[in-house]
């Protein structure tokens, strides 16, 4: 999983908008709430990268993965541990 | 006390907003068509008053449009306009003061429909996170009440085609509480695959495929209506916190009846009696009868006796101009008053396009051309399937049938 | 406008998870027994939360002919049945008297969802059509489409011309539906009004889409403790299903027939947190302004409630909020006040459960006594209010408290009296 992926499932989940890319708009290290993603879309975030990517993450994962950057980081420690 | 309409917002087939609505209207147009949202071919009925070219991006942010259904879609774009109408001072009311009632008919249905799809062809994992809310017929007032904050007492109904008119109803009886201002109305759209068959599969829609004759309440050859999306969504107030700012109407008068078993009509007309009682008016005062128009012969003829017997024959200019655009389930009641509105602000009559009138519906004397002159007091009326019956008094404000 | 009309309960019929029946619902919360279990209305296997609060239901012995079956849904069943326990309980005679004086409000979160889905899996090839077959639909579907089939079915029943409606505020709409009809009666516009609210939820979409948002709880041992509302280890609720429903009157005339009196529904009010969909603001700040504004109307002090039925819906979210609300409307006196969730024991129906909690608030009147909160072993830090765990308490309030939250942010709150208490 690479920070473009990651763009286009949140992409996915909060609509079209250039602003989530976090590339080249979005600083990764932006917390989500700055970013307008609030707790239902985060959840729909993880169906998301359960159900098209393969990955499983934890429920309480969003208690600590507070950023694109950092959720990014829990879903390479999940592929590593795997 | 007799809340006044200050700010109308309407999403129609003829467009976004007040003004393209009326002057259709005006020229009889009809925006009715075939269906192009989905197969319209494959359905008993094909035809409908589509709002065309709809582009939610163009009126809202990214991130609420893969939460939201059409049908919330159009009911947030309508309250912005009845809002923007309106011109409330900013910091007028009290966030608590300031609520939303809405009505419904099938909430978020396409929406629904392609979660169903995801669920029953992909398994439970499919189905979005937003469908928890996106569907359910409280759906539009939580939306509106977060994007313009108001946190007052919200209340979402379900009367089937009464229900606009019965929103609107409640938000008089909220604001005799503990509200200054409610956003009432409805907005609605059945135009998805497994909405439009719970009508198309009940019989309900007219099978006259021409969009031109389809769709003619109180015609002798009236077989059924044809169904429109859209609706209306308006700001009610308290009169003594309006100050300066222009009102539309004053809601005088408002009655709600159930059929009972019997359904030969005397609901609507018992509702017709209460509301003009509650108006305290007469009814050689009432100046205009926005009908209901169901577009069965039946239900039609039922009408034209309920109106004649309050009013007697050819005794009040009566006008249907849903005509163009169909039936707008729960929120054509909404529609027509906001459109009750209009002609009161306007002093003109909106006319029912001219064809053939049945025997019973001969008694009536249908406007059929905009009809200027003295709009102070308009009757509405609504009714759904089951039995629902509504009526509603509206009267010009600051004006003597303004008193109290 | 008439404001001092003052409005009562005459009659209460109820069909909640295990019996159905009013008595079956006293013995079951009274008794603190809990009626989750894992689902059997639907195959659990492809859910994450597996446990279910069900009605053991049969049709036929509840009274209904085969023509009723057959035209409404599980919603509408519960709601007849109980609307027809709750008028012989009252000893009304609807017949007597103007029937346009009568009015009928049901309140109902999600309707007639599991006909609807059947009707979408038929006509849609379980799915793999966009288009739909609509000569493979029921002669009912419409009326499944839109739940104010329901509340004409009622009024057809008790022969009510008067206003009839179908309040569907989500997980509010058992309290607002009864506001509603007591609002109609308070102003005058009918004397009398049966109202009250039925859900039966329990399909593979709801559960699919509460799942999707871990709602629910995903506990699967002990699926009779799966529901463990202000507890520290809370982590869902059990989704549930039932009706409740309610002859009101206007007092002096519920007296002049000598009817039975449960209490009187003496305030209400609710707010709007427009705040999130689903999201609740951690101060539950709108839901004690309606505890306010609801003591208000019924023109009592905080130190006047004597017991709390609480949301109390067993998700971390709900249990803390609700807490934080009862703390902000009634002060130290929140405290003091014992406070429980009977959803530990008959699951949330979401739309149905506030009538079915406003049918245990009458009863706790009547049997002074106050239903526990099931399940509950390990205080929260967070929720630290006394919420009467595992047994009911004998206690005779004059005033009882009834809160619901709900999706849109909505919050409701009833003030329930014993005849006579107020004024």
């Amino acid at each position: 999983m690479n920070i473009d992926t990651l763009t286009a499932v949140l992409r996915e989940v909060a609509g079209e908008d250039e602003t989530f890319d976090l590339a080249t708009h979005v600083d990764p290290d932006t917390s989500f709430d700055d970013i307008g993603f609030d707790s239902i879309a985060l959840l729909e975030v993880l169906n998301v990268l359960k159900r098209e990517h393969g990955v499983q993450l934890d429920d309480d994962v969003l208690e600590h993965a507070k950023t694109p950057a950092a959720l990014l980081d829990v879903i390479e420690e999940e592929r590593d541990a795997a | 006390m007799r809340p006044h309409i200050t700010g109308l917002g309407v999403v129609t087939p003829f467009g976004i907003g007040v003004d393209p609505y009326w002057s259709a209207l005006l020229e009889s147009a009809n925006a009715i068509g075939p269906i192009t949202r989905f197969d319209g071919g494959r359905y008993a009925t094909g035809i409908a008053g589509e709002h065309p070219g709809f582009d939610p991006r163009d009126h809202l942010p990214a991130r609420l449009l893969p939460q939201t259904d059409r049908v919330t879609q159009f009911a947030l774009v309508a309250t912005r306009d009845a809002l923007d109408d309106a011109a409330i001072p900013d910091g007028a009311y009290a966030e608590h003061a300031s609520a939303v009632v809405t009505a419904n008919n099938g909430g978020g249905f396409e929406f629904a429909q392609k979660e169903m799809q995801a669920l029953w062809s992909r398994g439970p994992a499919h189905v979005s996170a937003y469908q928890s809310f996106a569907w359910f017929y409280a759906v539009n007032t939580g939306q509106i009440s977060i994007r313009h904050n108001l946190r007052g007492a919200a209340r979402a109904l379900v009367t089937d085609d009464t229900g606009g008119m019965e929103a609107v109803g409640q938000a008089r009886r909220q604001l005799r509480h503990d509200c200054e201002l409610v956003l009432a109305g409805a907005v609605d759209t059945n135009l998805c695959p497994w909405g439009w068959s719970a009508y198309t599969s009940a019989g309900l829609m007219a099978t006259d495929p021409d969009p031109r004759t389809a769709y003619r309440p109180f015609s002798p050859h009236a077989d059924g209506f044809v169904s429109g999306e859209g609706g209306a969504i308006m700001t009610v107030e308290r009169p003594d916190r309006t100050g300066s700012r222009a009102a539309y109407a004053a809601i005088a008068g408002f009655a709600s009846t159930f059929d009972g078993v019997a359904r030969d009509g005397r609901g609507l007309e018992r509702a017709i009696r209460v509301a003009l009682d509650d108006a305290e008016v007469d009814a050689g005062d009432v100046d205009v009868v926005f009908a209901d128009g169901f577009g069965t012969r039946e239900m039609d003829d039922r009408e034209a006796r309920a109106i004649t017997a309050v009013f007697g024959s050819g005794g009040v200019p009566v006008t249907v101009p849903k005509t163009g655009i169909g039936r707008l389930g729960c929120a054509g009641s909404a529609l027509d008053v906001a459109t009750a509105c209009l002609a009161i602000a306007k002093q003109v009559v909106p006319p029912t396009p001219r064809y053939e009138l049945s025997e019973a519906a001969s008694a009536l004397h249908v406007v059929d051309h905009p009809a200027a002159g003295r709009v102070h007091t308009a009757l509405v009326l609504a009714r759904g399937r089951g039995g629902f019956n509504s009526a509603m008094v509206l009267t010009k404000p600051h004006t003597e049938l303004d008193s109290d | 406008m008439t404001s001092t009309r003052r409005v009562v309960v005459s009659g209460i019929g109820v069909v909640a998870p295990g019996a159905p029946g009013r008595k079956n619902f006293w013995n079951l919360i009274s008794e603190g027994r809990t009626a989750t279990r894992i689902m059997t209305l639907v195959d659990p296997t492809p859910f994450r939360s597996r446990v279910a609060a069900e009605v053991d239901f049969d049709p036929a012995s509840c009274g209904l002919s085969a023509a009723e079956v057959a035209r409404l849904d599980r919603v509408g069943q519960f709601a007849l049945v109980a609307l027809r326990e709750a008028i012989e309980d009252s000893g009304i005679d609807l017949g007597q008297g103007d029937p346009g004086r009568t009015g009928v409000v049901v309140g109902t979160a999600v309707g007639s969802t599991p006909a609807l889905e059947s009707e979408y899996v038929r006509m849609s090839g379980r799915g793999t059509a966009w288009e739909v077959d609509e000569s493979l639909a029921s002669p009912h579907y419409y009326d499944y489409y839109i739940p104010s089939s329901i509340a004409a079915e009622l009024a057809v029943e008790v022969g009510a011309e008067g206003p009839v409606s179908v309040v569907s505020s989500g997980c509010t709409s058992g309290l607002d539906a009864v506001a509603h009809a007591v609002e109609l009666v308070r102003e005058g516009t009918v004397d009398r009004a049966v109202c009250g609210a039925s859900d039966a939820p329990i399909s593979p979409i709801t559960i699919a889409c509460f799942d999707a948002i871990k709602a629910t709880t995903p506990r699967l041992d002990e699926p009779e403790r799966a529901l463990r509302p202000f507890d520290k280890s809370r982590n869902g609720f059990v989704l549930g299903e039932g009706a409740a429903m309610f002859v009101i009157e206007e007092l002096e005339s519920a007296r002049r027939r000598g009817a039975p009196i449960y209490g009187e529904l003496s305030g209400f009010a609710s707010r709007c947190n427009a705040y999130h969909m689903t999201g609740l603001r951690p101060d539950g700040v709108e839901m004690a302004a309606a505890i306010t504004a609801a003591l208000d109307q019924a023109g009592l002090a905080p130190t006047d409630i004597g017991y709390v039925n609480a949301h109390g819906s067993g998700t971390k979210q709900n249990d803390r909020h609700e807490t934080a609300a009862f703390k902000l409307a009634l002060g130290e006196h929140a405290y003091r006040t014992p406070v429980s969730s009977i959803k530990s024991m008959v699951g949330h129906s979401l739309g149905a459960i506030g009538s079915i909690e406003i049918a245990a608030c009458l009863l706790a009147l009547q049997h002074r006594l106050l239903p526990p909160t099931a399940n509950w072993t390990e205080r929260d830090p967070e929720c630290d209010l006394d919420y009467v765990p595992v047994h009911a308490r004998e206690a005779a309030p004059e005033h009882v408290l009834s809160v619901g939250s709900g999706f849109g942010g909505f919050q409701s709150a009833m003030i329930i009296s014993k005849a006579g208490a107020t004024r």
